[in-house]
């Protein structure tokens, strides 16, 4: 695969910056994992066994496609029960292009989020620990 | 995979069965099958009779080829926003459906299942419910409390909910029995 097809290229005063798609990656990543009521990202089979393998990411469950300028990021992620699912994907779209904009320069396109869990881990601590509060 | 392709799979696993078995008898010296080839394969009629099922397993074959290498497209809900896509994979609404359900009075247990046909989600739950609430009631409080909480969290109108009762569950009776002898 060359450069061009995995990096984005911002373009100033002649000269242009190369930035790696898994760099864009790690952005979208944190921006989105630090949106209230995301609970994990990723969730897929791949990332499921990297996982597994101990490979830990901050590009997890994050896919950058980037051609001719045109920036698009899918993201999966696992979104925390009694949340609305439609405002904190808003949400984390609003932030991830607040993100990466901002630290790369690069225009985005669409940030597409894939929802492929609903955890109910809060609500089980939260049942355990209600004994012990009475 | 439908049920005529089941039904072709059945054939075709039959078949190489009785294929695998010649094969072996030959192997240990059983040379009819060969005979009967080579004679076939000396007129029209005999070569026909070998060409046409061998088309047919050619095209079956290359079926199913294209089963195992179709990758399917995740069955999810779509929500498009001028940011982008959001898709909340079907397998998320399913385990929503199962925390709604198991918290409906009545309901011991559930099996739900999930789909969209031409964009319109449809749920399905298979429920075994306690003996002494009433079946009308414990469906209609099941069926209003799916289409609530997918609306508030997911914000998704369901096209249908179909309830089915597989059973009743004595566990309400035999709780009550056992009070009954705790306090006697």
């Amino acid at each position: 695969m060359s450069q061009e097809e995995t990096s984005g290229q911002v373009a100033r005063l002649g000269s242009s910056v190369q930035i790696a798609n898994e760099v864009v990656g790690v952005i979208a990543g944190i921006a989105a994992s630090e949106v209230e009521g995301v609970v994990s990202m990723g969730g897929g089979i791949v990332d499921g066994l990297t996982g597994i393998l101990g490979k830990k990411s901050a590009a997890r469950g994050v896919k950058v496609d980037i051609d001719n300028n045109t920036t698009v990021i899918d993201l999966q992620l696992v979104v925390e029960y009694g949340c609305r699912i439609p405002e904190v994907a808003r949400k984390v779209q609003e932030s991830v292009k607040r993100a990466v904009e901002s630290m790369t320069g690069l225009d985005i396109a669409d940030i597409n989020i894939h929802v492929q869990g609903v955890s109910f881990k809060q609500e089980r601590i939260e049942k355990k620990e209600e004994p012990r509060a009475k | 995979m439908g049920l005529f392709d089941r039904a072709v799979l059945v054939l075709y696993t039959l078949s190489l069965l009785l294929l695998s078995l010649a094969g072996i008898l030959v192997s240990t010296g059983w040379t009819i099958p060969i005979e009967i080839l080579s004679s076939a394969a000396g007129t029209l009629d005999g070569r026909l009779a070998i060409g046409l099922p061998s088309a047919v397993f050619f095209i079956v074959s290359l079926r199913f080829l294209y089963f195992g290498f179709r990758r399917p497209r995740p069955q999810a809900i779509i929500h498009n926003t001028d940011l982008g896509e959001v898709r909340v994979a079907l397998a998320a609404v399913e385990n929503l459906v199962n925390r709604v359900a198991r918290h409906v009075p009545g309901v011991r247990e559930v099996k739900p299942s999930v789909g969209t046909t031409e964009g319109r989600l449809w749920i399905k739950t298979q429920i075994i419910i306690a003996s002494d609430v009433g079946v009308p009631d414990v469906s209609s409080r099941l069926q209003h409390a799916i289409q609530a909480e997918l609306r508030e969290i997911i914000g998704v109108e369901v096209d249908s909910i179909r309830v089915a009762i597989d059973n009743f569950s004595d566990e309400s009776r035999r709780g009550r029995m056992d009070q009954v002898g705790k306090t006697n």
